[in-house]
């Protein structure tokens, strides 16, 4: 647990180390610590505001098969689209977390409608998809706040794989998204501070965006795992594309986690580690899940999030047991694998011990 | 849902013109996971890894009974498996951490112990006998380690007990009888690990452990209370009613002397859905679930107001 430090020793220490040129807006800081402290919000609360919201969003829609309303194509258009709008308009003017289980209900019932309205009207999907990217896309740019955002954030990565998931020849693109998302999510772990430096919106956007693109890569790596189990093996042949892609990331982020302490001591040297990694997930080349979900807990560790780490643990866990449980050899080759990859770990872990405790000696 | 320093960093960035690089350095000394944090994560996934691996390269094994191995190898087999698993936890060189992850790997040999005599004696796979000599003879170690994973299991594998023994001996049980059983179960592990923190200060129970619990207890009162309302409608008893009620309003109180916003927001959900449940139960027309949606938004709203403003008073405090 990294110590907790007060905003005003951190603008003493700011000023100590920019010098002369640093210029703050001490006023703006202070009204705005005021504000959040009457806002303060624990995940808890934040968990209950999501849950209030699909729960509303499930009887509402409840609501509406029963009463027959989704036949009125009008009317869902016109109701959907001013929920959408009084949510964002709700959050921009009013942005308090006692507000959010009203705005995240109505952003979930306002697209729910407006689905089911362009359904209505015989919409092919991948239009579809791209109106609701462009909604979402839209709402960002109009509105920052951290649940409005992940939720847009969900819906264009959820619009996209809508958009790669209807064309049915087009097998490749699942894959390929993965690798995307895998880039993409580097990128945004590896890159946190040249991302809020950029602009105020980005800053704002930095948290909702890091967690929706893991929510996504763990959807789709689990989705790519059932499929891969599931349907025809030309599916399976492609998900090399997304493991090369995957395992060249996990090498990339180790190389950073490296030189973030390459002024101490380095405890392993670099060739035992990165072999080590490669020769380890060579075997998962064709279970993009496994390099993907070893990305996943290292840059949500690396980077701190939580919620992320939480996340990826409990798929890596699941995706490794669904890996072995589809593997075509009998129970003993399993057992046989199985066993002596654990030895590996062990014999890993071992050899990490001892160059930790050899490196405190020194 | 991102932690006080990086939200103060941000804020100040966005009313400065702090440059990368000490916002860089800032992020690296205050939130980041550092050197020290990176060696525990390391140790602990390379050994979770391995006796992970190692335990399910076992089961594996003994999974493809092997025809030609004969009875007694193979529990001898798994005997002597277990016996150097338990032993190599006297080994002085390893941390309390290391042991405890060997001891929960060891438990679940146990389990596979059980697993092999019940194939070779045909006692059936799924047998409630099989997970209540597995939950029996881990008790000890459960107790001794205080292994909060290890517990954990511990507490899945007597709730499956529990759950086998009403689907094949008391078979006649109501459904509603079954989950009063899982509440109570669950229910007085919290209560037990609640105490065990205020009595014995020393021994340190990680939040995420009472919370899982917590969860766990909230999800059998609201799903077998939810159960009594559509299923025994005509015939509702109340005892599941009663029961919850009086637990909730304890632990409102214990929530609120504690200054638990976990365990408020937890019994004001599962009670939000109950009283859902009990409005769509009482009124057949379409128009209860639009009740309900306007409910469920007003008084979730109603309970976050509320605990935000407790919240506030308790950081001020």
């Amino acid at each position: 647990m990294n110590k907790e430090i007060s905003i005003s020793e951190l603008i003493n220490q700011f000023k100590e180390s920019e010098g002369e040129s640093f210029t703050i807006n001490e006023q703006a800081i202070i009204a705005e610590t005021v504000e959040l402290a009457a806002n303060r919000t624990t995940v808890a609360i934040t968990v209950l505001s999501i849950l209030g919201g699909v729960f509303a969003t499930l009887a509402f829609l409840g609501f509406l098969l029963l009463a027959g309303l989704y036949d009125s194509e009008g009317g869902l258009m016109a109701f959907g689209l001013l929920f959408i709008i009084v949510s964002v308009v709700l959050n921009k003017v009013y942005s308090k977390t006692i507000i959010d289980t009203v705005s995240v209900s109505a952003f979930m019932i306002g697209f729910c409608m407006v689905g089911f309205s362009l359904e209505e009207l015989g919409i092919d999907d991948q239009l579809l998809c791209l109106i609701f990217i462009g909604m979402a896309t839209g709402i960002l740019i109009i509105n920052q706040t951290y649940l409005l955002s992940l939720l847009s954030f969900l819906l264009i990565f959820g619009g996209i794989f809508g958009l790669l998931n209807t064309n049915d020849s087009l097998i490749i693109f699942p894959y390929i998204y993965i690798a995307v998302l895998a880039l993409g999510l580097s990128i945004t772990g590896l890159n946190e501070v040249k991302i809020i430096s950029h602009s105020q919106k980005f800053l704002k956007l930095y948290q909702p965006l890091f967690l929706a693109t893991a929510c996504a890569l763990i959807v789709l790596l689990g989705f790519s795992t059932v499929v891969n189990s599931y349907t025809l093996e030309v599916k399976a042949n492609f998900s090399w594309i997304a493991s090369i892609v995957c395992i060249i990331a996990v090498l990339f982020t180790i190389s950073k986690i490296k030189k973030r302490y390459e002024h101490e001591h380095t405890i392993l040297n670099n060739g035992v580690i990165y072999a080590g990694t490669v020769l380890a997930l060579t075997p998962t080349l064709f279970a993009p899940a496994i390099s993907g979900g070893l990305l996943l807990i290292l840059l949500s560790y690396l980077i701190n999030n939580k919620v992320s780490l939480v996340l990826s643990i409990v798929s890596f866990i699941y995706f490794i047991s669904l890996y072995y449980y589809n593997l075509g050899y009998t129970l003993l080759t399993k057992s046989i694998i199985l066993f002596v990859t654990g030895l590996v770990f062990l014999a890993a872990y071992m050899l990490f011990i001892n160059k930790v405790k050899s490196h405190e000696e020194i | 849902m991102t932690n006080n320093n990086r939200e103060n960093i941000y804020r100040i960035k966005s009313h400065s013109n702090l440059s990368q690089e000490t916002v860089e350095k800032s992020l690296t000394d205050y939130v980041y996971s550092d050197k020290k944090q990176w060696n525990w994560f390391i140790k602990i996934f390379l050994l979770s890894l391995g006796v992970g691996f190692t335990t399910a390269g076992i089961i594996f094994f003994f999974a493809y009974n092997w025809a030609d191995l004969h009875k007694f190898a193979k529990l001898g087999l798994v005997q002597g498996i277990l016996i150097a698993t338990t032993l190599s936890i006297f080994i002085p060189a390893f941390s309390s951490t290391t042991k405890n992850i060997i001891l929960t790997g060891a438990s679940v040999l146990v389990g596979v112990l059980f697993a092999v005599f019940g194939q070779i004696y045909q006692t059936g796979a799924n047998a409630y006998d099989f997970f209540m000599g597995w939950s029996v003879f881990i008790t000890l170690w459960v107790v001794i380690s205080n292994f909060p994973p290890l517990w954990l299991i511990y507490i899945i594998l007597i709730n499956t007990t529990l759950y086998l023994y009403s689907e094949q001996v008391a078979y006649y049980w109501e459904e509603r009888t079954v989950f009063i059983l899982h509440f109570c179960l669950n229910l007085v592990f919290l209560i037990e690990t609640v105490l065990l923190q205020r009595i014995r200060k020393e021994i340190h129970i990680p939040t995420w452990f009472t919370n899982t619990i917590a969860l766990m207890t909230a999800f059998f009162a609201t799903t077998g209370i939810i159960i009594e309302l559509f299923d025994y409608y005509e015939s509702s008893n109340y005892i599941l009613f009663l029961i919850v009620f009086l637990v909730y309003g304890f632990g409102v109180y214990y929530a609120i002397n504690q200054k638990s916003i976990f365990y408020l927001a937890v019994i004001a959900f599962s009670s939000i859905i109950i009283f859902s449940g009990v409005i769509v139960r009482m009124g057949d027309d379409i128009g209860m679930f639009f009740f309900v949606c306007l409910f469920i938004i007003g008084s979730v709203t109603g309970v976050i107001k509320g605990l935000l403003s407790l919240h506030k008073t308790w950081s001020n405090e």
